[in-house]
């Protein structure tokens, strides 16, 4: 199961933002929950990714203008993989790295989608549920828990 | 994973280090891939991945306040504390879902009134399979450990999938 594609884990399209948007947008779109991570696009090329925590680090304090452009807090160069990656082997880059979000990346640039540690955990859950978490694989989705 | 020419998976039969494990569904047939993934989900405390001391801040506190200092503290949650008790968590996520500007610096709100209140907690003896078991729960990052309601320490999404990773590499490589 560890030799398939980490492709096999992708659940959502990766949400973008080009690199000279507003800090602003940033915000309205993390703000809205469809994503912790934005990928910060210089066109067809991603070049960065913006997080909650890097707008709790660098952002939220006096001298941030709205209209800051997203290049100037993101976090870059990104580090990814390709789609038809080995899981274990993305593994072992988000081990290596420390990372939290991997984006997957084509050969010719284009971005497939961005893997989240809680895909490596559910994933991984349901599909060795005995093996990591000893549980069915539908796990309950409580409401109401959007910051812890 | 071990070569093709033998079982990946060995069935526990006599010997079942889950029986004492009670969060878990009685009747679950157990496989796994050696011994290194099932000690490190059954036997290892999540307190050995935790946080001891993680930052605290009161209810009462300025969001300004709280943004201070989990930048000083290079901490992604606080845990909310009144009267020595937890009451609440406040994550990054509940600020970026508060502040309204990206030059807005949280002076003027409350932690109380943007915390994630009673969040979700973890025993000190619970082991690591629990704790990656709570947190594969959307939405849920952090797990405060408590016992006795008294805090012993922070659990979180990172290290649990790091300590997962490690285990498999280990089952991979062994």
């Amino acid at each position: 199961m560890l030799e398939e594609p980490v492709s096999a884990l992708v659940r959502r399209p990766p949400v973008t933002i080009e690199r000279g948007s507003p800090l602003s947008e940033a915000l309205r779109i993390l703000r809205t929950g469809r994503t912790r991570c934005l990928v910060v696009m210089d066109g067809s090329r991603a070049i960065g990714l913006l997080t909650d925590r890097d707008l709790v680090e660098k952002c939220f304090h006096e001298g941030i203008d709205d209209g800051t452009p997203v290049q100037t807090i993101m976090d870059s160069p990104i580090i990814s993989v390709t789609p038809d990656t080995p899981l274990m082997e993305a593994l072992r880059v988000v081990d290596r790295e420390r990372i939290r979000h991997l984006p997957l990346i084509e050969a010719d640039g284009t971005l497939r989608a961005v893997i989240r540690g809680r895909d490596l955990i559910s994933y991984l859950a349901e599909s060795m549920p005995e093996l990591v978490l000893n549980q069915p694989p539908s796990t309950p989705r409580p409401v109401n828990r959007e910051g812890a | 994973m071990p070569g093709a020419d033998r079982p990946e998976f060995e069935t526990l039969q006599e010997q079942d280090p889950w029986q004492d494990a009670d969060w878990l569904p009685s009747d679950t047939n157990i496989v796994f891939p050696g011994d290194v993934l099932s000690e490190l989900m059954l036997e290892q405390s999540v307190t050995t991945i935790a946080v001891s001391h993680p930052a605290t801040i009161g209810p009462a506190d300025s969001l300004q306040t709280a943004l201070f200092r989990m930048r000083q503290r290079h901490a992604r949650a606080l845990l909310v504390v009144e009267d020595e008790q937890l009451i609440g968590i406040l994550t990054d996520r509940d600020a970026v879902v508060a502040i309204q500007h990206p030059g807005d610096d949280g002076g003027s709100l409350a932690v109380r009134d943007v915390m994630t209140p009673d969040p979700i907690t973890i025993d000190p003896d619970d082991p690591l399979g629990k704790a990656a078991q709570l947190l594969s729960v959307d939405g849920v990052h952090h797990l405060p450990i408590v016992e006795d309601g008294e805090i012993r320490g922070l659990v979180a999404q990172g290290p649990i999938l790091h300590a997962i990773i490690a285990a498999l590499i280990e089952a991979d490589e062994g």
